[in-house]
């Protein structure tokens, strides 16, 4: 009997001195990147990790990715060309500034790449959007992307390797931001072709002025994609054959501050037909909680006139537009001037006036617009309108979208407004930031009489 | 189809009367002579004992409380004989006098031979309920058993659909509505793990271990247990129970049982069942074939996969075939059982697909800015409508062997391979909503998947002294997945501008997605009894190891229509041949090979234990010990390079998990069970590894720093089994679980959002299980009833809108909040009720079964108070069973006879439900919450003949 009783205690023992240990500790390794310090650049630099300059007058021919480390520059001197090989991207941890000039700029592009202009050739047979190389994909820890008088062409090739935050296999963005503390400066550049959107800025604070936009996009995509964290403003940009929007503004993503965007005095020509998908607009948008305001944008036989949207709602409350001049050839574009089936609100200040909708018209109803086929016409230097063909012409070539001085956008803007002018003023020392801030133009789109807004004569 | 139902309905309560009738039409005929047959050394009842009576040469066959009855006897003195395999006969005589009296005979059966004495390997016949009840009674842990007579009654063909009949469990259904995975005291499917003959196996799944249980036929077991706790022999990571399947064994003679039936699932009488042809759909990705640098041709992706037909009526098929016996003087036994099902499922489904990211604002523009109300308004994009349509066919086959070598070693070999092959076509019309002017997307997917599990275990039992016991297994174990040229072709009609094309193509994906999983273990136990004070003690120790291995491919092919040469760029969708694609861009034709989802992944664990065990005064059993588990893990994304941040990694811990179990007899029909012990979870291999995947509801991605869950447990049971598979038992349970994983808000990046495995504080999880099971003669009824109350904090995000300093309303950056939920799968109250009728002599067995499921959360939403709940809900099957001879009987299965819908609902108040265009969401019957997705599967029939040699 003892000797059980004995053993019961043994076994009662045993089971609470275990009872009271803690499992033992977890260790995890996780790989971080090999670390390679950024090697200063040369002509002979054909990829790896980089910093530093590339000089004035060479060619830069990339056959690897390239990166820029964490606290690192890559700055590219004007008269630059920066030639890029099939598949390979730039990814900006750090910063990357090229400073071309009106007289000198820059080319970051393919050397396959060859521009098409007719009305013929089919999408699938245009270089401008097969991606004939990567883009440039901007990190979190990236502080500034500062692209003056520099073209960027025939990206847009698909994520391989996904590098930088957020972005996975398949993307195939030619510009891509992910740092909601990180200035993005786009002044007077060139961006050619594309597959999906041009540039999404996944977050960021934005100056985009004065650059011209031209066959941005395959079959969807937009310009200038600003998700949740981006702020800024985007005014006398000139947009042609884009396949969907120019500018578009949504608060979708997560933990950054509210989108806020300007878009004022940009023009949009001809876009919207690439996107396979109905009702996607083709100028300017506004969706799920984005806020901001856009006005003196003109638009000429774009799908659809800006469009603001009702479900996942835009932030209407803290939305200003009007002074948006439209034109259109057809009347599936002039019945879509108020995109049917959105909240955008005709203002008084619009051209046409909307005082030609009918009695009884509901915000985002149907109406007939008929009777403005051909209607105010813009009246640029060179560009003949009607243009029954405004879907293939997606190239500026041989044309002058400068406005005659009978124009009736002349003197039509508002001025009474101003940019968010978020990004600080480059200084001679520090190239990080705006050059010029072109303030509201009197003028309608953003070629004005007086010679400022958009800069571009060539392209 | 109303008329159908109620036709139904009539012949159902018509099925019903009769049952009745033909029942108390027996009751009158109340016997003259009856008595009750016991086994003499256990004294439980005998059910199936033949007496005889000579004179008369009638028989009786005694029920399940081991009474046999003759009725209407002249007076006189009779002869009987009382007669059971195993059990040696007895004969009696007996007077019956005048009248109508009861003349009461009973009898006391001992033993036939020494036969049963001999250490055997599983010559008892596991199979039947009572030795089901009598396992759970004599069991060192708590358990509940489902024996394979018990699951041959059952209208369920799949063991997860019939493990929902279990004490304590719910199931969580795939698309088809049946079952998958298990949930066990309110334990989400990762608490658990699943078992075959004791040894665990690898999952086909391709994102977790747990193993999909609807792949298994569920005439392939003998019994199903489900264990709840945990013994420090036993493998530590479950916490909320481990599901056994314990394969048939040899038996002592020569067995030979089939059965063929057909059946077919009423819904598909209302809707098409889709199909296409398989066969060229290459199972390796054209990548996979060619190189992972090879550009995929548009014509390396067969038509037949997006060229539907339909098969006018679908007749679904099961059959099974099992034969076995002892060779060489009994000491060879031989089983080999063989399965078949092939099953045409149906599902209509209203699904309201809400954006992943909510907005801030009610329809009607008002907003609340604080509290835990604020914003989160879901934002419902798109009202699909979806016909889906599953061919689902499985195969098993399993074979035993097992040789007595001598009387004091033994080996056996058994083997298990199951294949399931699910053809499904999911045809979606989708409303958008926010452009809802004609504007129609249609969406056709075709998803084969093939998965398969191949086990094999070689084990050995041998007496090495008296007393001393060794057994050991050796396995090797491999699952794998596949989804081959998982094809989702979108097209759009547009009623909308009313120019043509109506119809175009948007897009076209075919992805191949396959894994393998392998396991090569070995097991060792000691045993060592020895006699103290007149009492057994049993000295237990015994290790394990086990090395995975685990692959991952994952490719994307992204085609996308050839704009047309006309002006606009909409490319016109006939038919699928007529359809031409290209790549855009070019480089979209390597199908996105090097991405985060193709990995591979290693898991060793290393485990030993000690355990004692002793009876007290022959009442109380004391057994403990401790279990040492050490595991060590790592994954590697082979095809994208070093410099990705987190791509390989590597951990390693180890566990001390000690456990006491204590049962104290009352009596030799009581149990009282006391246990406290520790047990672990392991992430899944794919939650470790930081992969990026577009879901259902949410984006999800994987979390390399993944701890595993550690718990405490306790639980209090008391049994009673007063008689034949009669029982009651209730207890309760507590559970404290350290680090538990739960899906929840992560920002990826700093710009989009994703559910992601995470770790959180702490989790409890406390309830109540009683069962319940009574016959009444032939009358039986069962039934099970389980609470439980879990909570979880974890992190939600809110999306909201506040008033500025201007007085104009703003979205401030996100919000988060540690909100307490219960666990995902975990329902308050669920419960089984069956009402079974069992008449032995007339060869009828009938059974209602009742299932009800309570609400629970079945997706989990990133943010706060977005979680999808499944609606409670209750269904019902019937399913009966007539023996026509010997060796023939017919028997038929009624499943969800009440077509019970299964409705996910979000808790919120319902602002859609009257909201003008285009909030207003259709078919809403609530304004307390807002259904989000309906499923209805209709009822299905399946009758077919069983044979028995």
């Amino acid at each position: 009997m003892k000797k059980i009783l004995l053993f019961g205690l043994l076994l009662t023992g045993m089971a609470f001195t275990f009872s009271c240990s803690k499992p033992g500790s977890e260790s995890t390794n996780v790989s971080t990147p090999p670390l390679q310090i950024g090697q200063t650049i040369s002509t002979s630099t054909h990829s790896g990790t980089v910093k530093g300059t590339m000089t004035s007058g060479n060619t830069y021919t990339i056959t690897g990715d390239l990166t820029i480390n964490r606290g690192d520059t890559l700055l590219i001197q004007s008269n630059v060309k920066v030639e890029m090989g099939p598949g390979t991207f730039i990814n900006v941890k750090g910063t990357l500034i090229s400073l071309g000039t009106k007289d000198n700029p820059n080319y970051i592009t393919s050397p396959t790449g060859k521009y098409i202009c007719d009305l013929t050739t089919p999408q699938q047979s245009d270089p401008a959007y097969a991606g004939l190389w990567g883009g440039i994909y901007c990190d979190s820890s990236c502080k500034a992307l500062v692209l003056k008088w520099t073209h960027i062409e025939f990206a847009g090739g698909a994520v391989v390797n996904p590098a930088v935050q957020g972005s996975s296999a398949g993307d195939a963005y030619s510009m891509y931001f992910v740092n909601p503390n990180g200035y993005i400066v786009l002044e007077d550049d060139w961006f050619y072709g594309g597959v999906d959107d041009f540039f999404r800025i996944q977050s960021g604070i934005v100056a985009a002025y004065r650059n011209t936009f031209i066959k941005n996009s395959a079959i969807s995509g937009d310009c200038l994609n600003a998700k949740n964290g981006s702020v800024g403003d985007m005014a006398y940009n000139f947009f042609i054959g884009t396949c969907t929007n120019g500018t578009k503004a949504s608060n979708k993503g997560a933990g950054g501050q509210q989108t806020n965007i300007s878009m004022y005095n940009n023009t949009y020509i001809n876009g919207g037909y690439r996107q396979t998908q109905t009702g996607r607009s083709g100028a300017i948008d506004y969706e799920q909680g984005a806020k901001g305001f856009y006005y003196n944008n003109l638009c000429v036989d774009c799908k659809f006139g800006p469009r603001v949207v009702i479900n996942p709602t835009a932030d209407t409350a803290n939305m200003k537009y009007g002074y948006t001049f439209q034109y259109g050839d057809d009347t599936s574009i002039t019945n879509e001037f108020y995109p049917v089936a959105y909240i955008t609100v005709p203002k008084s200040t619009d051209i046409p006036n909307p005082g030609f909708l009918p009695s009884g018209y509901k915000i985002g109803g149907k109406y007939d617009g008929t009777s403005l086929v051909g209607k105010n016409n813009p009246m640029f230097v060179n560009y003949p309108l009607p243009n029954k063909s405004y879907i293939e012409t997606t190239c500026p070539e041989g044309f002058d979208f400068h406005l005659q001085s009978s124009s009736p956008c002349i003197g039509k803007g508002f001025t009474g407004f101003s940019p968010l002018k978020l990004v600080p003023m480059a200084t001679a020392k520090n190239p990080v930031g705006v050059t010029e801030y072109t303030m509201p133009g009197s003028d309608i789109g953003c070629y004005q009489s007086n010679g400022s807004g958009n800069q571009h004569t060539t392209w | 189809m109303r008329q159908i139902y109620t036709h139904y309905k009539i012949l159902f309560i018509s099925l019903l009367v009769q049952f009745f009738f033909i029942s108390f039409n027996n009751l009158s005929y109340a016997g003259t002579l009856k008595g009750v047959v016991v086994d003499a050394s256990t004294k439980e009842q005998v059910i199936g004992a033949m007496v005889h009576i000579k004179e008369l040469n009638i028989s009786a066959v005694t029920n399940l409380e081991g009474i046999y009855s003759f009725k209407n006897l002249a007076p006189g003195t009779y002869s009987l004989e009382c007669k059971f395999l195993g059990l040696r006969s007895i004969s009696k005589n007996v007077t019956v006098s005048d009248g109508n009296a009861f003349t009461t005979m009973d009898f006391a059966m001992e033993s036939a031979s020494t036969i049963m004495e001999v250490n055997v390997v599983g010559h008892q016949n596991n199979e039947t309920d009572l030795n089901a009840r009598k396992s759970e009674h004599q069991a060192d842990y708590e358990t509940n058993i489902l024996s394979a007579q018990s699951i041959q009654l059952l209208p369920d063909i799949t063991i997860a659909n019939t493990l929902q009949r279990i004490s304590g469990v719910t199931v969580e259904r795939n698309s088809t509505g049946d079952g998958q995975f298990a949930i066990v005291r309110g334990m989400d499917k990762r608490y658990n793990y699943t078992t075959i003959n004791g040894i665990k196996i690898p999952s086909p799944d391709n994102k977790n271990r747990y193993v999909p249980l609807n792949i298994f036929p569920s005439d392939i077991v003998e019994r199903i247990e489900v264990n709840k706790t945990l013994l420090p022999c036993m493998e530590a990571d479950a916490i909320g129970g481990a599901v056994n399947l314990q394969l048939r064994n040899a038996p002592d003679y020569l067995m030979i049982k089939g059965t063929v039936a057909g059946g077919y699932s009423q819904i598909n009488s209302q809707q098409p069942f889709q199909t296409y042809n398989a066969n060229p759909i290459n199972f390796k990705s054209p990548n996979q074939i060619n190189g992972t640098t090879y550009n995929a041709l548009v014509t390396d992706f067969p038509k037949s996969t997006n060229n539907y037909s339909t098969i006018k009526v679908p007749i679904n098929s099961t059959a099974n075939l099992i034969i076995g016996d002892r060779f060489f003087n009994h000491k060879l036994g031989v089983l080999i059982a063989a399965s078949y099902q092939n099953v045409y499922k149906g599902t209509s489904e209203s699904f309201f697909e809400a954006a992943s990211q909510p907005v801030a604002t009610n329809p009607d523009g008002s907003y609340i800015s604080t509290g835990l109300n604020r914003g989160n308004v879901p934002s419902f994009d798109f009202v699909h409508t979806r016909t889906i349509s599953t061919q689902l066919t499985t195969y098993a086959v399993h074979a035993k062997l097992d040789y007595q070598i001598n009387n004091l070693n033994s080996l056996s070999f058994y083997t298990l391979y199951v294949q399931s092959r699910s053809q499904q076509v999911r045809y979606s019309e989708d409303t958008a909503t926010a452009v809802n002017l004609g504007l129609l997307d249609h969406e056709q997917r075709s998803v084969l998947t093939v998965q398969s599990i191949y086990n094999a275990t070689l084990q050995g039992n041998h007496i090495l002294l008296p007393g001393l016991k060794l057994d050991w297994s050796a396995v090797y174990a491999i699952a794998s997945n596949n989804q081959p040229d998982y094809s989702t072709l979108t097209t759009e009609n547009n009623y909308y501008t009313n120019t043509p094309p109506y119809s175009y193509i948007l897009s076209l994906s075919n992805k191949w997605i396959s894994n393998t999983d392998q396991d090569i273990a070995e097991y060792l136990n000691l045993t060592y009894n020895y006699n103290l004070a007149g009492s057994d003690l049993e000295l237990k120790v015994g290790e394990m190891d086990r090395h995975k291995n685990r692959n991952n491919y994952y490719a994307d092919y992204k085609l996308s229509p050839l704009p047309p040469s006309t002006s606009n760029n909409q490319q016109e969708f006939t038919t699928f041949n007529n359809a031409i694609f290209y790549w855009s861009p070019a480089s979209a034709a390597t199908g996105a090979q090097d991405n985060p989802n193709t990995y591979t992944a290693t898991e060793d664990v290393t485990a030993g234990y000690g355990q004692v065990k002793y009876t007290f005064f022959s009442k109380l059993q004391v057994l403990t010990g401790v279990r040492v588990e050490n595991t060590s893990h790592s994954y590697d994304q082979i095809n994208i390079p070093v410099t990705t941040p987190a791509q390989h990694g590597s951990g390693t811990y180890y566990d001390v998990l000690p456990g006491i179990h204590l049962k104290y007899m009352i009596d030799n029909l009581q149990n009282l069970r006391l246990s406290y012990y520790q047990s672990i979870t392991r992430p899944g291999f794919f939650e470790n590894t930081p992969y990026k995947l577009p879901g259902d509801y949410y984006d999800e991605v994987g979390n390399p720093y993944l701890k595993h869950t550690t718990a405490d447990n306790y639980d209090l049971r008391y049994e009673l089994y007063p008689k034949g598979i009669d029982q009651i038992s209730v207890g309760v349970f507590y559970k404290n679980l350290y680090d538990p994983i739960q899906y929840a808000f992560v920002r990826e990046g700093t710009s989009s959002q994703a559910l992601q495995p995470q770790n959180f504080s702490n989790a409890t999880n406390y309830g109540v299980e009683a069962v319940f099971t009574k016959f009444f003669g032939v009358f039986g009824v069962s039934a099970n009833y389980t609470y439980t109350n879990s909570s979880i904090i974890s992190k939600k995000a809110f999306y909201y809108q506040i008033t500025g300093p201007d007085g104009k309303p703003y979205t401030p950056p996100f919000d988060t909040v540690m909100a307490k939920t219960p666990l995902q799968g975990q329902a308050e109250h669920i419960g089984n009720l069956s009402l079974i009728y069992k008449n032995t002599k007339q060869g009828l067995d009938a059974e209602v079964a009742f299932i009800y499921t309570g609400k629970h959360i079945a997706i989990v939403s990133p943010y706060y108070g977005l979680d999808y709940w499944q609606r409670a809900n209750l269904q019902l099957d019937f399913s009966a069973e007539k023996s026509i001879n010997k060796h023939f009987s017919v028997y038929i299965k009624l499943a969800n006879l009440l077509n019970t819908p299964v409705v996910y609902e979000i808790d919120r108040p319902n602002v859609f439900r009257n909201a003008p265009f285009p909030f207003y969401l259709p078919a809403q019957d609530s304004n307390n919450n807002i259904k989000a997705q309906q499923d209805i599967y209709g009822p299905s029939y399946l009758g077919g003949v069983r044979y028995t040699f």
